[in-house]
């Protein structure tokens, strides 16, 4: 197997690259990505390229001929990048990836990371929606998504082969680069005070799990993961210690622009999950892929907030 | 003997395990250690309200033994019922059969839908219906309005008997008939319907005539 990863630079790719790479039925691993890696790759060949620059990540895919791409490159606005450069970087290295996954004639599978957020939490919408639910998005994230799940179902049709659409709960942790993750963070976290809903997260490392077993075992569909059991905003902050903050109506205008000041900015999607909340129903993917999700949501939120701390070390001079 | 293990805590996955005293209760509440499901709902807040309806007036529910002990049902009202009618039968008869009851129909507006989910409350919506079977849950539900029906009677709630039909939930039939103060104060769950066996039922059409539900109108004046 010749396993090409997009966004192999991201902390979910990186993770997923060093998995595949103790894999002895893989070959070769190759990857893209604007960043580089977070942590020390073995086997695995890296290139930097700006998703937006199609024709070099066209060329690098086609000269690597995978048999098996996994689509990690995703960009969640202001994850790692700014809102309108997620929606460039996502659609044209989404295209291009595929496009020339696809010309290379020896694809078999297709692994894509996508988000519930497609399912959108409209007025009406489902609380808890299985994959069942088509897809409404309701935020730009969303329609992100969405278009990606669109490009990849449409290239898998063409080369019939299967596309396992991932659909992650959002991904937080200590390490992870994530606009929710660094909002319940701040000293004081914003909460809708008219609701306080509900929302489901998930573990960088079940992320990884289900990654690796749609690769081994491809399964043609959509997947939810996420992690059992949700939390509140105010919850959130009180397991870390945090100052809930109720916020209502136009007051989140001035919360947002509080938090973008701290260093957290506040994107559509997840002004709406603090404000509609976000869950999905994650069983399927213990019954199709046979992976169990390990962690549960308010244990992956204790997580976030134990940040190491740092331990400088004295030195002296002999 | 394969050895069971997991990362979360024991006490967050059984709530058995759970101290309800109430300084453990306050102190969860300030530390933000409370358990909460998919839909919002609080076990422990739904344990206070129940209590406090304890020293309310309320129905009492005849036959809680029908509902089963573990495992999914929906209980369909024989009337249309209004929110707070569901909330409190839901209360009586979880109450009763000692396990949570949710009642369906809860709107997606703030902040009544989040507040009435946080005690058990859940939407109208197949998907979500769908979800709360599946995970084992019993759902109450009643007729839905329909100018053409007669005061009170509904429409029938199809699309929960629908999805009780495709995930093998059983139906049982509440009889609630006219339940205003003053009057009759009691509600009675009947034998559950099968839908999953040989002799189970194996339509829509078939439960809502089993269910007799749009006609608790008339039914209720016959009884009268």
């Amino acid at each position: 197997m010749r396993v090409f990863i997009t966004g192999i630079g991201g902390t979910l790719g990186t993770a997923v690259a060093q998995r595949v790479e103790g894999d002895p039925s893989v070959d070769a691993v190759a990857g893209v990505d604007l960043f580089p890696p977070r942590r020390r790759l073995l086997r695995a060949e890296f290139h930097r390229v700006d998703p937006r620059n199609r024709e070099r990540m066209a060329t690098i895919i086609r000269s690597f001929a995978p048999t098996a791409l996994i689509h990690l490159g995703v960009y969640e606005p202001y994850s790692r990048s700014s809102p309108r450069a997620a929606v460039a970087r996502t659609a044209a290295g989404t295209v291009a990836a595929l496009e020339a996954a696809v010309t290379s004639r020896r694809l078999d599978r297709v692994v894509v990371r996508s988000g519930i957020e497609v399912y959108g939490r409209r007025r009406g919408a489902p609380l808890r929606p299985d994959e069942e639910v088509p897809p409404a998005p309701s935020s730009s994230f969303g329609h992100i998504l969405l278009n990606v799940e669109q490009i990849s179902r449409e290239a898998g049709d063409r080369a019939g082969v299967p596309v396992t659409l991932l659909r992650f709960a959002p991904i937080v942790g200590p390490h992870v680069p994530s606009p929710l993750g660094r909002l319940l963070r701040l000293p004081a976290v914003p909460f809708s005070a008219l609701g306080d809903p509900v929302f489901s997260v998930t573990h960088e490392a079940d992320v990884v799990a289900a990654i690796v077993a749609a690769l081994n075992d491809p399964v043609h569909g959509a997947l939810n993961v996420v992690g059992p059991g949700a939390v509140t905003a105010s919850q959130a902050a009180r397991i870390g210690h945090r100052v809930p903050v109720p916020v209502v109506g136009p007051g989140w205008r001035g919360a947002k622009a509080l938090a973008h000041l701290a260093g957290a900015p506040v994107p559509d999607h997840v002004h709406e999950l603090l404000v509609r909340g976000r869950t999905a129903d994650g069983s399927r993917l213990a019954e199709v892929l046979g992976v169990r999700v390990q962690h549960h949501t308010p244990e992956v939120v204790r997580q976030l907030y134990a940040w190491e701390p740092i331990e400088y070390l004295s030195v002296t001079a002999v | 003997m394969e050895q069971i293990t997991t990362s979360g805590r024991l006490a967050e996955l059984d709530p058995d395990r759970r101290d309800l005293s109430l300084p453990a209760i306050i102190a969860r509440r300030v530390s933000g250690a409370f358990p909460l499901d998919e839909w919002g709902f609080d076990r422990e807040l739904a344990v206070a309200v129940a209590a406090v309806t304890e020293w309310l007036p309320r129905p009492r529910v005849r036959g809680g033994e029908q509902l089963p002990e573990v495992g999914s049902a929906l209980v369909v009202a024989d009337r249309r019922l209004a929110l707070w009618e569901r909330l409190v039968l839901a209360t009586a008869v979880a109450n009763e059969a000692h396990r949570p009851v949710r009642f369906a129909g809860v709107p997606d507006v703030a902040p009544l839908g989040p507040l009435l989910r946080r005690v058990g409350g859940v939407p109208e919506s197949p998907a979500d219906l769908r979800g709360l079977l599946r995970s084992g849950e019993v759902v109450l539900t009643a007729p839905g309005f329909d100018v053409h029906r007669p005061l009170g009677a509904g429409r029938p709630p199809e699309a929960a008997l629908a999805v009780a039909l495709a995930t093998g939930a059983p139906v049982l039939p509440l009889r609630v008939g006219v339940c205003l103060p003053g009057r009759r104060r009691e509600v009675i769950l009947g034998e559950p319907l099968r839908t999953r066996g040989p002799s189970s039922v194996r339509s829509v059409a078939e439960l809502v005539f089993l269910l007799g539900v749009g006609h608790a109108a008339d039914s209720s004046a016959d009884e009268r």
